[in-house]
């Protein structure tokens, strides 16, 4: 009974888990929209002869096309980005660089222009002081994509599930089965919490596209709070109209005109 | 024992009935313990339930130029010479805050549905100088002040600001002046100064002097700082808010001798008694009315950035002959009175046929500085163009330009192949630089291949399939699961198992005695039927093949069954006895007949017991 058992889960873990993670990881193929691959294809090769020929305008253009169409890349925000830095937008260009680094993140090219970006901010928000605990969550968060990070929390609760029952089944010393699986769940716990600080922090991050002033009070002739330079990042608390309630990186407060930012 | 108990009641009965006899003779009272007091000191005032201890506590209606605060309550029983007698006391301190004659008016109490009223109770409040710690003599109008001071003269705190019109972001020094004279403070807080429209910077640690004002010797705490209208329009500045703790002297017990006058009574010897007491004094100043102008538009520079006070700059670069390639260092300090952490010094964006690097701003003693790396890229390049400063002078009412440059440079093409080494940033070669190197910076140029296509917002952890599949696994882990707990119950559970084994085995039984039924074998058929029932019972029942009797299987069912079933149950165990002892009164009909109730039973009891 039990050699059944395990023949079962063995059909079930090689049959149905593996699979369907490699197809997690190419995530689903977009072939359905408007634009089809090859047209994008075509659209990017033409933005690239533009960027190349010094015509950034008309390669950020053709771009933002593609990405208008309903198709992105990170190579494609990427190459956006490098065109509106090139035109001396900074806003735009970190903008388009997140959301690059959002499909590549360990791109090295990426991360090189990204920072060299971010170094170009005239005046920066105050970072407020990281702890070793927040440094390595967002290094990890940062390392990783939500894709590869589901993919991650997948595999190893099936991994979890299938020790847990051959753990059972094959009668393991009750200190191992403890340790192993107790190991297992910590970390499954703890990339769930990534990953769900990680989702949290995608559905609320913003860029300055251009240097505005934060009031006080959503009205334009309301005091200034403080200044925010185009590419700084900011959280989205609230909207109320063409006003935006949002936070800075030091925690300060403030109302920005909604056309001022863009969301990730 | 019993003798005991008796005088134990006897004498709480008496105690209960003196109460009862006294409880009629209340009297309310009210008294200080000293009738003239020194501004700076404190008094107590004590309002005396007599004959009644179920009261509540008092309500002192709130006197000008008194400070009252309830200290708390004390209780006294005293049975003296067979008098029992009792009282509440309950206790309040008073604290002058001004000199004069006052008035504690005639207070009321309700006890038990009457009313009881104590009389005015009146203090004189002297200036310290005139405090005399004995008793007022009698027939002299003491406490009588000659002009009326009060603590607010002794301490208070003062908003001083130098003018009423100011600029946007001008700066404005502000004084906020702490008087005290003639009494204790302690635990002096910084003031607050905040409110919209106005920024505050950090106030500095207090100067503190002495200044007679008006024939009154003032010990005096400054606080100074500087104020940053940020609106411009009328606004109100102030009040300065500061807490501190007002010292007060309370004369201890022994200062209010029951001696009255004489040695005991003299200041000198009151000294050595007295005790002090902190309490809580909130400070608040006046309010003063500012008016924020706008900066003009009149000869605004363009390079204006909204720097206004009056600031000293300078600039400097170096080295000025360099090779192509080389850098070139700008330094710029800028100081000054003025909202200079808003203001930065003019940094190049771009100039020429120059590399311009970010300049790095750093503020140090009140003093921003700027470091600018330039690096020429022609050797045709003579100079670096001027740099100016602009900021508005609100003493002046006009805007300034400081401007220093051009800065006179000679560029040297680099040697015959010594070409200037340039790396770029982030990127580490093996082994050692002979000589320190220039970081070119630029992005890095596009990709060339878009990579891999997909539908915004469409990912696979978002289709509907991939929470199927989780859920499709989750539910095969669980199933497992059970089945693995089932199975482990049968391994360990015997009685468990038996029970769940027992209809089965039944069945079969059953099935085997309706074949024997068929053959009309009616030896073998009874062996099997009584088998089979026999084994059932024992597998519901957890017990072993020789305690199945009906005397057990009665005991183990009482109060499960109803007498019906418990009937039946005895007429199987009587047949099978029967059927043992005369089997030749069988026939088929009563084979079936005894098939078929053991059927009707063995469901029965599967559906009655659990």
């Amino acid at each position: 009974m039990i050699g059944n058992l395990l023949r079962l889960l063995c059909a079930v873990i090689w049959g149905f888990i593996f699979p369907i993670a490699d197809v997690a990881c190419a995530a689903v193929p977009a072939n359905t929209g408007p634009m089809t691959d090859g047209q994008a294809i075509a659209g990017f090769v033409a933005a690239g002869a533009a960027y190349k020929a010094e015509d950034f305008h008309s390669a950020a253009a053709q771009y933002q096309s593609i990405v208008d169409a309903g198709k992105e890349s990170g190579a494609l925000y990427y190459d956006l980005g490098n065109s509106y830095f090139k035109q001396g937008d900074l806003g735009r260009a970190i903008l388009n660089y997140e959301k690059a680094r959002r499909l590549i993140p360990r791109d090295s090219d990426l991360n090189y222009n990204y920072r060299y970006a971010l170094a170009r901010i005239q005046e920066p928000a105050i970072q407020p002081a990281e702890n070793w605990a927040d440094r390595l969550l967002n290094s990890f968060i940062q390392f990783y994509t939500t894709g590869e990070m589901v993919v991650m929390l997948f595999v190893l609760g099936c991994l979890l599930g299938c020790l847990h029952l051959l753990s059972l089944y094959l009668k393991w010393p009750a200190r191992i089965r403890t340790v192993v699986l107790s190991v297992l769940a910590a970390a499954w716990i703890l990339l769930f919490g990534a990953l769900g600080i990680k989702w949290d922090t995608s559905q609320s991050l913003a860029i300055v596209v251009k240097s505005s002033e934060a009031k006080f009070e959503p009205r334009a002739d309301a005091t200034t709070h403080f200044t925010l330079s185009a590419g700084t990042r900011i959280k989205l608390l609230k909207v109320e109209e063409d006003w935006a309630k949002i936070g800075r990186p030091d925690g300060k407060m403030g109302w920005l005109p909604v056309k001022s930012f863009e969301l990730l | 024992m019993r003798y005991r108990r008796t005088f134990s009641i006897i004498v709480c009965g008496a105690v209960l009935c003196a109460r009862a006899v006294f409880a009629q003779d209340i009297r309310f009272t009210a008294e200080v313990d000293q009738t003239k007091i020194a501004l700076g000191s404190s008094a107590q005032l004590t309002l005396t339930v007599e004959g009644s201890q179920d009261v509540q506590t008092p309500a002192v209606s709130s006197v000008d130029g008194l400070d009252i605060r309830y200290l708390g309550p004390a209780t006294r029983v005293s049975i003296v010479n067979g008098q029992y007698s009792t009282s509440k006391s309950f206790m309040y301190s008073i604290v002058p805050l001004k000199v004069g004659r006052f008035t504690i008016p005639s207070l009321t109490i309700d006890i038990a549905g009457k009313t009881y009223s104590s009389e005015p109770v009146t203090m004189d409040v002297v200036d310290a100088a005139g405090a005399v710690a004995g008793p007022t003599p009698q027939g002299q109008s003491a406490g009588q002040p000659e002009e009326t001071a009060g603590l607010e003269d002794r301490i208070f705190l003062a908003l001083k600001v130098p003018k009423d019109k100011v600029y946007l972001n001008e700066p404005l020094p502000v004084k906020i002046l702490l008087f005290i004279a003639d009494v204790q403070v302690a635990d002096v807080r910084f003031p607050e100064l905040s409110q919209p429209g106005i920024e505050v910077a950090k106030t500095p640690q207090p100067q503190q002097y002495d200044q007679v004002i008006n024939g009154v010797r003032y010990h005096i705490a400054e606080f100074d700082t500087t104020v940053y209208p940020t609106r411009v329009g009328e606004l109100t500045l102030g009040p300065a808010k500061l807490e501190c703790n007002l010292v007060v002297r309370t004369s201890s017990a022994a200062g209010r001798s029951p001696l009255g006058g004489g040695l005991f009574n003299d200041d000198f010897f009151n000294s050595f008694f007295d005790r002090y007491e902190k309490r809580p004094l909130a400070l608040q100043s006046k309010t003063t009315a500012l008016t924020v102008l706008p900066l003009p538009e009149e000869g605004k520079p363009a390079d204006f950035t909204g720097a206004v006070g009056q600031f000293h700059f300078d600039a400097t670069a170096g080295p000025a002959e360099v090779n192509v390639g080389d850098p070139i260092t700008i330094k710029m300090n800028l100081s000054g009175k003025g909202n200079i952490k808003a203001a930065g010094p003019p940094a190049y964006t771009q100039l020429d046929r120059f590399k311009v690097y970010d300049p790095q701003i750093k503020e140090e003693d009140g003093t921003k500085k700027l470091e600018q790396v330039l690096i020429p890229e022609s050797d045709q390049l003579t100079q670096i163009p001027a740099v100016q400063f602009s900021y508005f002078d609100p003493s002046l009412g006009r805007y300034q330009t400081i401007p220093f440059g051009p800065f006179p440079i000679t560029v040297h093409q680099p040697p015959a192949g010594g070409q200037a080494l340039k790396v770029v940033a982030g990127e580490s070669l093996p082994g050692q630089t002979l000589r320190p190197e220039v970081l070119g910076q630029d992005i890095v140029f596009i990709k060339e291949s878009p990579g891999e296509f997909y539908s915004i917002g469409k990912r696979f952890y978002t289709s509907p399939w991939f929470f199927i599949v989780v859920l499709i696994l989750f539910g095969v882990w669980f199933f497992l699961f059970l089945m693995y707990q089932r199975t482990h119950k049968l391994e360990t559970d015997i009685v468990y198992a038996r029970r769940l084994r027992a209809p089965r085995e039944a069945r079969r039984g059953l099935n085997e005695a309706r074949h024997l039924l068929g053959l009309k074998n009616t030896l073998k058929f009874y062996d099997i039927v009584f088998k089979t029932w026999q084994a059932y019972l024992g597998n519901k029942l957890h017990l072993s093949p020789g305690e199945v009797t009906r005397e057990t299987v009665q005991v183990k069912l009482a109060g499960r069954l109803d007498e019906r079933r418990m009937e039946e149950i005895r007429k199987v165990f009587e047949e099978c006895d029967a059927v043992r002892y005369a089997p030749a009164e069988i026939n088929v009909e009563r084979m079936r007949e005894s098939y078929d109730q053991h059927e009707r039973l063995i469901d029965a009891l599967e559906r009655l017991i659990k």
